[in-house]
């Protein structure tokens, strides 16, 4: 079920009706409801997807008893290793089987022992990736003492599942989101008024912006040969914008859900093309997932405080891992080897935290220094986004040979400007909202509730004139 | 929780009620409105292929509403529309071998939906046929922009009319191919779709007194010879069944005509329609005297 559809219009107040009205009473079978209701969204894709998340839950949630109950130490790790098998197996079968098979045929092709590879005829899981990685939080967390591995199979099922964040983040920690299903929630006012506020800004970055965006981003990808340097250029750009508009706002929406229901997600995205530097840009960047990686992989590895070669190889590693997460292609491997690349230098010259506060802290207007180091940050970006969204390797090279062509200062051959106007118009309001958890997060606090509401009729107009083609989340695939 | 209920509603509500009062405002307008073209005699119906090679200055009193991409059922809907507010004479409708490709049930779905639901929001009758598939979400989309967020004089996106091409493109024969998906990777069949509304319209006609015309234009003997057999056959089993029960139809798919003639490989330019429309309007003379004979 997509955020963006009918049914989810439907869905979504059903939903708040029953766990407010109907099940209120009883924490337990709120969270029922939650379970239900998750797996009602989850199913809609697929139920037979269905099976696998209820196993991955029923696997950690025992792992998560045996690690709590147990002090053998080779008991706990034999748990762990199970937990981290399982999940990682999962993956391992639905996502990455088919791309080491043929790299295998290929590495083997090129040694002169041609054969076939096997491939696996299965479509990949919604959301596989995510939730896989949230569980595996929770047994490691577990593991660690962190947290107790938790007795309420129902407040487990619920945590792994929930509904907002299931299928694309943000990705949770068990020592966030479970206890919340421990106690019982308290409807808020102004928390229900955030959450509906920042539902409808992810609509509009992911309906108007990124969807918008998408026509244009398909088409020169497609055929990128047959376009000149400057219209790859403004495709390039159009994609850097419909990523962030598409996963910013499908986590807005998430957030702004689970808001309704009384429950506080971490946050995922913090207006990272304002970013100074590429560090900063990966502590606004996807956070959950970011943070995920630091606390799971980067520090268990040494982090930074080992030697220069270990520094390295750590950074590596993480941001490779990083990008073989997001998909089973060269195309993922070598975007995360070029964010690795830009973000050394800083963490070798240590300058990796020296933007930590937010862009033109108390002024309207940046810098021109600011405004330089957006710019290049950007830039560096989009050089990477390349790799992302190109089919191959080969393709996101042509590409890039492409925007460095003589024709790069000719007019583009395709020029939207209504949504070159929508790209202006947005990144006015992100900026002048930067400070806050979101772009409209309190910036219309302050105007009368006539005006406030106009804004929010507004809003609703721009989703249906301007709405472009429904398109699905790009994060889904991951 | 009682004062979010309660402004959710109202928020709701009034824009509920803004959007309703937009449906009667639009619904009394086209109603009221009636057509934006003069009564004709002869109306002139289907895809790009027609709209390129009849111009409807050849007949005394004819309009044609022929766009591009117009599948089928959009004919007939459109048709409808039209009878229900004027009377005409004859109706000459476009039939081109693509038309009988297996996808067109499946046009409302694809990229193209967009533009065939915004020609087609306010018909009667669109969701009641079981075989074509629908999404409707875009309908929804474009229901409500069009007919919900401000009273509007435009609502005739469905009327079409003769557009000549200057020239030719530089479109290879394959790719006119692809575009009705005679690529073999696409080929499965006919649609029966097609053949359905082909007898909704007939049966239309004959219960409103209209004489009614089937025309099929030429296209490049190089696209003819790479159309699949099944495709084709289905095509001039129709067109023979049509002529046997005596219906007038102009079959010139086969018509070689030079290459200069031509847009593409499926398309008439300007100077093709004017040989084309010269040729069909002697065709229906023969037709008439034919019966006068009789």
């Amino acid at each position: 079920m997509l955020f963006n559809s009918v049914e989810f219009g439907l869905f979504l107040p059903v939903v708040f009706f029953l766990y407010w009205f109907v099940f209120q009473a009883r924490l337990k079978t709120q969270n029922l409801l939650l379970v239900a209701a998750s797996y009602l969204f989850y199913g809609w894709w697929d139920w037979r997807f269905l099976m696998l998340i209820a196993f991955s839950s029923l696997v950690d949630y025992f792992v998560g008893i045996g690690l709590t109950t147990s002090n053998h130490e080779p008991r706990r790790k034999l748990f762990l290793v199970t937990s981290i098998c399982v999940n990682l197996g999962f993956l391992g079968v639905f996502k990455y089987f088919n791309f080491f098979a043929e790299s295998f045929a290929d590495a083997f092709t090129l040694l002169g022992h041609p054969f076939e590879a096997t491939r696996l005829s299965v479509i990949l899981p919604v959301g596989i990736s995510f939730y896989t990685f949230q569980t595996l939080s929770y047994s490691i967390d577990v593991y660690r003492r962190k947290l107790i591995g938790t007795k309420d199979i129902v407040a487990f099922f619920a945590f792994v599942s929930f509904f907002p964040q299931l299928v694309a983040g943000p990705i949770e920690r068990a020592t966030n989101l479970l206890p919340q299903f421990y106690a019982p929630r308290k409807f808020s006012y102004d928390e229900a008024v955030i959450g509906t506020r920042q539902i409808l800004w992810g609509l509009v970055k992911k309906v108007v912006i990124a969807d918008n965006c998408a026509t244009i981003v398909n088409m020169v990808f497609s055929d990128y040969q047959e376009y000149n340097a400057s219209t790859l250029v403004v495709s390039a750009v159009f994609f850097s914008f419909q990523i962030y508009g598409d996963f910013s706002g499908y986590s807005d929406i998430a957030i702004g859900t689970a808001r309704l229901f009384g429950f506080r997600l971490m946050d995922n995205f913090a207006f990272p093309y304002f970013s100074r530097d590429m560090a900063e840009f990966w502590r606004r960047w996807h956070i959950s997932l970011s943070t995920w990686f630091r606390d799971y992989l980067y520090i268990p590895l040494g982090g930074s405080r080992v030697g220069l070669w270990s520094k390295i190889r750590n950074t590596f590693v993480v941001f490779l891992v990083s990008g073989f997460w997001h998909g089973a292609n060269w195309t993922f491997i070598l975007w995360g080897a070029l964010n690795a690349i830009y973000f050394l230098p800083l963490l070798i010259s240590k300058r990796n935290r020296s933007n930590l506060d937010t862009v033109a802290h108390g002024k309207l207007i940046p810098s021109m220094r600011d405004v330089f180091d957006m710019g290049s940050t950007f830039a560096l970006t989009l050089v990477a986004w390349v790799f992302f969204r190109s089919d191959s390797v080969p393709d996101a090279f042509a590409y890039l040979k492409g925007m460095c062509s003589s024709t790069l200062f000719d007019v583009p051959e395709v020029l939207p400007r209504r949504i070159f106007g929508f790209l202006v118009i947005f990144v006015v309001i992100e900026w002048l909202g930067r400070f806050d958890k979101f772009a409209i997060a309190k910036s219309i606090d302050s105007l009368p509730r006539v005006v406030r509401w106009l804004v929010y009729y507004l809003i609703v107009v721009i989703l249906i004139v301007f709405g472009g083609e429904q398109q699905d989340f790009i994060y889904f695939q991951f | 929780m009682k004062r979010f209920l309660l402004n959710t509603l109202v928020f709701c509500l009034v824009l509920v009620g803004y959007g309703i009062l937009n449906i009667l405002i639009n619904t009394y307008r086209i109603e009221e409105q009636g057509l934006p073209f003069n009564n004709p005699n002869i109306l002139i119906i289907g895809d790009s292929h027609l709209r390129k090679a009849l111009n409807p200055d050849v007949f005394h009193c004819a309009v044609s509403l022929t766009q591009n991409a117009e599948p089928l059922f959009l004919s007939y809907w459109k048709l409808k529309a039209v009878l229900q507010r004027t009377k005409v004479d004859t109706v000459i409708l476009g039939i081109g071998l693509h038309k009988f490709g297996y996808w067109q049930g499946s046009e409302l779905t694809s990229a193209r939906k967009d533009m065939l639901y915004s020609r087609s929001y306010w018909f009667d009758g669109i969701f009641d046929e079981p075989k074509l598939k629908h999404d409707y979400e875009s309908f929804l989309q474009i229901y409500l922009q069009r007919m919900c967020l401000f009273p509007s004089d435009n609502h005739w996106d469905w009327i079409g009319g003769f557009s000549g091409y200057e020239g030719s493109s530089n479109e290879s024969v394959d790719v006119a191919l692809q575009r009705h998906r005679f690529d073999e990777q696409h080929n499965q069949g006919c649609s029966i779709l097609t053949t359905l509304y082909l007898e909704k319209i007939l049966g239309y006609c004959l219960d409103n007194n209209i004489a009614l015309i089937f025309v099929g234009t030429p296209v490049l003997t190089s696209y003819l010879e790479k159309v699949p057999a099944e495709v084709s056959n289905c095509y001039l089993e129709e067109m023979s069944k049509l002529t046997k029960q005596g219906f007038p139809v102009y079959n010139a798919t086969a018509t070689v005509y030079s290459d200069s003639l031509f847009y593409d490989g499926d398309h008439l330019n300007v100077q093709g329609s004017i040989r084309f429309g010269e040729e069909f309007v002697e065709w229906i003379n023969r037709k008439k005297q034919e019966l006068l004979v009789r």
